[in-house]
């Protein structure tokens, strides 16, 4: 695995999940099985925050897309780091994903 | 043990170095892809390529890859050269013969995201197949595509 990611919990019981480092086909499937361990335990949402990612390609925009599809808006996406943006916005991915358009 | 040390851009064997050209041979493995940025990196750094191209070339390898080990067969090769003073060629090869296709873009399809991401990055791109498996390449130049 090549990204590394941690949880915390705020007030309002929302998790938050921060990940970092690369996020590419050896964490796709981990990374899916995180979040869904953490759905699986908790009714609140769950935030995947991008701000420390370094790079990601389409393995990690899979493991989103699935989290998204199969979970809907239990799974948001939170800050994003513009190398991820980037591949989110290449990959015409960024709205659906509930992420937000960063002024260029 | 001891382990060599490993350097990736010089040819052990040959004398005529030709750094302009370089290629790794990947195992079946889920670090293949980091295992490839981290190469090809490496090269484009020795040319002094700038860092957004550089950015973009590791992106379209990561995908390259991450396609052959997805949906391929057997280990896979990685080539790239620098060509024409600023062209990225890149190229890469496994022994699986089903040849990769473009699919629209769906909300509720999963897949067909890496050759997407390709297709955006590069000026061209497209796909070898050989008796026994399939190039899938794709060239990024300086000039932006509109």
């Amino acid at each position: 695995m090549t990204a590394t990611w941690s949880t915390a919990v705020d007030a309002a019981g929302t998790t938050r999940l921060a990940i970092a480092g690369d996020v590419d086909l050896a964490d796709e499937r981990p990374l899916v099985d995180a979040v869904e361990a953490i759905l699986a335990a908790n009714v609140e949402p769950v935030v995947l925050d991008l701000s420390d990612v370094d790079f990601l390609d389409s393995s990690g925009v899979r493991a989103l897309v699935r989290l998204r599809l199969d979970h809907g808006d239990r799974v948001r996406l939170g800050a994003v780091s513009p190398s991820a943006n980037r591949v989110l916005q290449v990959a015409g991915l960024l709205e659906r994903l509930g992420g937000q358009e960063e002024p260029s | 043990m001891t382990t060599r040390r490993r350097r990736p851009l010089l040819d052990p064997v040959r004398a005529d170095h030709d750094a302009q050209r370089v290629m790794v041979v990947l195992p079946r493995d889920v670090v293949s892809a980091a295992r490839a940025r981290a190469w090809i990196a490496a090269f484009l750094d020795a040319h002094g390529v700038p860092e957004a191209r550089r950015r973009d070339a590791v992106l379209v390898v990561s995908e390259l890859v991450t396609n052959a080990l997805r949906y391929g067969l057997g280990e896979v090769v990685a080539r790239a050269s620098i060509e024409h003073r600023d062209e990225i060629h890149l190229a890469v090869t496994d022994s699986g013969d089903e040849l990769p296709v473009v699919l629209p873009a769906d909300p509720e399809r999963v897949g067909g995201i890496g050759l997407r991401v390709v297709d955006q990055l590069s000026a061209e791109w497209g796909v070898t197949p050989f008796p026994g498996g399939k190039t899938v390449w794709a060239t990024l130049t300086s000039v932006v595509r509109a």
